[in-house]
């Protein structure tokens, strides 16, 4: 089960993985590699062995069809796995075998890597899909860290590639590399070929001090490029150094070695490395992973798994981008919406509407990306906190951490707050009631009035499935009069004692990093809202002028329904270049065989059990038709129509996730949520006899 | 893009479509690669399982299985047609509670007659060669069941359900 590094041989290579028999090959080469031992794949088949932990892993990866799943949803099983491992006690003897590897290393700083059969190779580019801790002291530390290389056999990553890696539960296994740390005078990464551009050039990135603060990307490295033919640096870039940092004697000595293990190896390869008073010392040596760099956007690739790679962010790059987008993409976001909003379009001719449309959409569509390309990566501050929550506390609900992220100051939850008090003067003034249902707005109390501006006004841009969702005070009254039968309050408080007890829980030296890391994930919850109210403002502009020309067009002309580009093209006068969209005729379902579904699986989104009767949302309409103490049913909640929520027993989404708006605004009140049931809207009719149980995440319809 | 309104309608109909053609290649897949399953029937509320050789038709609408008429599941069937016989690819695993499919099939039993069984009789003997002999005894039943609906959970807790019209009627 515990095999010394220099005593691995090729053997050992399918309990040992990839990277612990690498490094064997580096020592017996005669290359100098930290001391260290492997813990083999049969320590981990062991724990899986004396629990229950493998049938949970089963139960996880079957919720839904793994290719339905969206990487959110991959990231929360993976996440409900880690936390499986992290809560899941080690059988007595296997605790022993641990400790007593451990017992020699009481004050030893401690590498402790993952070593996946089969990651590594050659022929796979898999690399960086399981977790590596460094910096671990103590053997309880040490263990709890061992665990946690273990569940990152089933880390987001990895489920994304599960089907090329071939994961099973029967059979993948992990094994453990602990390793001395080597505090390097200098660190970095070299590769023998530039992973760039694949040419003949050795590349040396380096940083003073530790390799860690290079691969997190917490330190800017001084970059050299080296053509090997000459041995001649091309180009250096410093990074964060005034000078590069590498006396040349260093860089020989990096050069000399990458030619020795280009003798050695018979494959281009990148290597961490670290040097300590002149010695260097080889860290991990693996094929190079090639880099591909094209104009296509990452998110609109067939194969967008890179792209979700990419959104797990470091600290440091997080804190880089809260700046970017506070300082810079929402005040501009919110200039552009307000530049648009005021230039006049009402009275432009068709042709000029067009081009104003054409602007809209070009604007829109660049919003978009850059939705995309700062904001989406942002939320990632969420899951990095609960992360550090979960590894600091073990909680029994793995997301408990979401508690400290609960603000006030979320857009949707000041709505929620102003509907409330609306909807309690209604309940308290049967005149107001008589008013709003007669629809005698002029009768009003002046001061009701203004509270039901203030509110339309929170509303000024709120688009739901392409239509705005209220247009002027009238249409607020059926939601108004729904709502003054009674709201649900929220149930999160401040979690003060919570925050105590995480806090408390590390060195008061080190508690100011960890406050900032609370804020940006706070400000990263806040964001998961109120990023798609600014790109809303945007898409509303852009709404109202197709509104305009649709009317026209449908006034002058026999159409029944138009499309945005058939709308442009009818208004530009290019008729002939228009195909008009005809709906087609779907013959009357003659088969005998009916589909249904009476029982659903999803991701149990927010505890606890409701039942009721089922209200389908599928347009802006259905929304106001929402009674209280119906089951909500819809796509996906976006938080243009969170306002609906505190008066719904239970939430049934489509899409999954635990972290969607759904699931967030269910949890903040206390209603049971389930997600990412595949069939909702299809097989759930308004009226269905629903139960949800937010415990399980499953679904049932009762009255079939 | 975000503006496009999609057809909720079609959206739907496409849906149906594509889960109706995986749970009938599902079915079909099952009642191929499983020999036995486990028939449920009913007399004076007493309820009685026993394990069957079957054969589902491949349109999916009948079931078949052969049973001696001096036994207790013939002696229900004879009084109350009503059955469910429950079919499923588990082995035996742990995993097989979130991995295997459990397929229930309800519908109303009968005997045929000879002429009216000679051709599912071939069928059903192509899947049973070893039944061939027990078949031609003088006190074996050929039993088709017109299925009214199936019960198809999988992933532990999700069912799908497959009613089908008027069959009942039809016997």
């Amino acid at each position: 089960m515990i095999i010394s590094l220099e005593n691995i041989t090729s053997k050992d290579a399918s309990v040992v993985g990839s990277k612990a028999l690498n490094l064997s090959k580096l020592i017996n080469l005669g290359y100098e590699v930290p001391k260290g031992f492997c813990i083999t794949t049969s320590a981990y088949l062991e724990f899986l062995k004396g629990t229950t932990v493998s049938s949970s892993i089963s139960g996880e990866l079957a919720r839904r069809d793994m290719k339905d799943m969206r990487w959110e949803e991959l990231w929360d099983a993976s996440l409900r796995i880690r936390n499986l491992f992290s809560v899941t006690e080690l059988p007595k003897q296997l605790r022993d075998t641990l400790a007593d590897a451990f017992k020699g290393l009481k004050d030893v700083s401690l590498a402790i890597r993952s070593s996946a059969p089969g990651e590594d190779s050659a022929s796979t580019s898999f690399a960086g899909l399981h977790e590596s801790f460094t910096g671990v002291t103590g053997c309880e530390n040490s263990i709890e860290s061992v665990k946690l290389v273990w569940s990152s056999l089933w880390s987001d990553s990895a489920l994304l590639y599960r089907r090329e890696l071939n994961l099973q539960v029967e059979s993948s296994s992990m094994a453990v590399v602990v390793q001395e740390m080597i505090e390097g005078d200098f660190s970095g990464v070299a590769f023998s070929k530039n992973p760039a551009n694949g040419k003949d050039q050795i590349v040396i990135e380096t940083v003073r001090g530790l390799n860690q603060k290079l691969v997190d990307g917490a330190a800017d490295p001084c970059r050299y490029i080296i053509d090997k033919s000459s041995s001649k640096p091309v180009d250096i870039t410093t990074g964060e150094y005034t000078e590069p940092p590498l006396s040349s004697d260093i860089l020989r000595l990096l050069m000399d070695t990458i030619g020795l293990l280009e003798r050695d190896l018979d494959y281009p390869f990148d290597m961490e490395w670290t040097i300590k008073d002149g010695q260097l010392y080889l860290l991990q040596v693996r094929p190079i992973t090639t880099l591909t760099d094209d104009d296509e956007k990452p998110w609109e690739k067939d194969d967008k798994r890179p792209w979700y790679r990419s959104l797990t962010l470091t600290f440091t790059s997080l804190e880089r981008l809260e700046k970017h987008i506070t300082e810079s993409v929402l005040p501009q976001m919110d200039k552009a919406a307000s530049v648009i909003e005021g230039r006049p379009f009402k009275n432009l001719s068709d042709k000029d509407l067009a081009t104003e449309i054409e602007e809209r959409r070009t604007a829109y569509s660049h919003w978009k990306d850059v939705y995309w390309k700062d904001l989406i990566p942002f939320a990632h501050g969420v899951r990095l906190f609960g992360k550090l929550y979960n590894d600091t506390i073990k909680p029994a609900d793995p997301y408990e951490f979401t508690r400290l992220l609960s603000t006030d100051d979320m857009v949707c939850i000041k709505r929620n707050a102003a509907l409330a008090d609306i909807a309690d003067t209604i309940r308290r003034s049967p005149d107001t009631r008589e008013f709003l249902l007669k629809g005698q707005l002029h009768s009003l109390e002046p001061d009701f009035k203004k509270s039901l501006d203030e509110f339309l006004g929170l509303f000024s841009a709120s688009v739901f499935k392409g239509e705005r969702i209220f247009t002027d005070t009238s249409s607020l009254i059926p939601l108004l009069l729904n709502a003054s039968s009674g709201l649900r309050e929220r149930v999160f408080s401040t979690p003060i004692e919570l925050e105590k007890t995480f806090l408390e829980k590390f060195d008061p030296a080190n508690r100011e990093e960890i406050l900032k890391v609370l804020g940006l994930a706070r400000v990263s919850w806040k964001m998961r809202d109120d990023d798609n109210l600014y790109l809303g403002r945007i898409e509303a502009t852009l709404l109202d002028t197709f509104a305009l020309g649709r009317t026209r067009l449908m006034k002058s002309g026999n159409y029944s329904e138009l499309t945005e580009d058939e709308v442009l093209c009818l208004l530009r006068g290019e008729e002939s270049l228009c195909t008009t969209f005809k709906k087609e005729e779907v013959p009357d379902d003659t088969s005998p065989f009916h589909l249904g579904m009476r029982r659903f699986t999803g991701q149990p989104a927010s505890p606890g059990i409701g039942s009721g009767r089922a209200r389908v949302i599928t347009s802006p309409e259905e929304l106001f038709t929402f009674q209280k103490d119906e089951i909500l049913v819809c796509d996906a909640i976006d938080p243009n129509m969170t306002f609906i929520v505190p008066m719904a027993s239970a939430i049934i989404e489509r899409r999954g996730g635990m972290l969607i708006h759904g699931a967030i605004i269910a949890r903040e009140y206390g209603i049971p949520c389930v997600t990412g049931i595949e069939g909702a809207t299809t097989y759930i009719s308004t009226g269905d006899l629903i139960v949800v149980d937010g415990f399980l995440g499953t679904v049932s319809i009762t009255d079939e | 893009m975000m503006y496009v309104f999609e057809s909720d309608y079609f959206f739907i109909k496409e849906q149906h479509m594509k889960d109706m053609s995986r749970i009938t290649q599902l079915l079909n897949q099952i009642s191929h690669t499983q020999f036995f399953g486990v028939l449920a029937t009913s007399k004076d509320n007493n309820p009685y399982t026993t394990l069957v050789a079957f054969l589902l038709d491949d349109d999916l609408k009948t079931l078949y299985f052969v049973t001696p008429r001096d036994t207790r599941k013939f002696g229900h069937l004879s009084s109350n047609g009503a059955v469910s016989l429950l079919i499923h690819n588990s082995s035996n695993k742990p995993e097989d509670t979130s991995e295997a499919v459990g397929v229930t099939i309800s519908g109303k039993a009968a005997e045929l007659s000879k002429p009216s069984a000679a051709i599912p009789l071939k069928m059903f003997l192509d899947k049973h060669p070893q039944l061939k002999e027990f078949t031609t005894l003088e006190n074996t039943a050929f039993i088709a069941v017109k299925i009214s609906r199936y019960d198809i959970v999988e992933r532990f807790q999700n069912v799908t359900v497959l009613k089908i019209d008027n069959q009942e009627e039809k016997l």
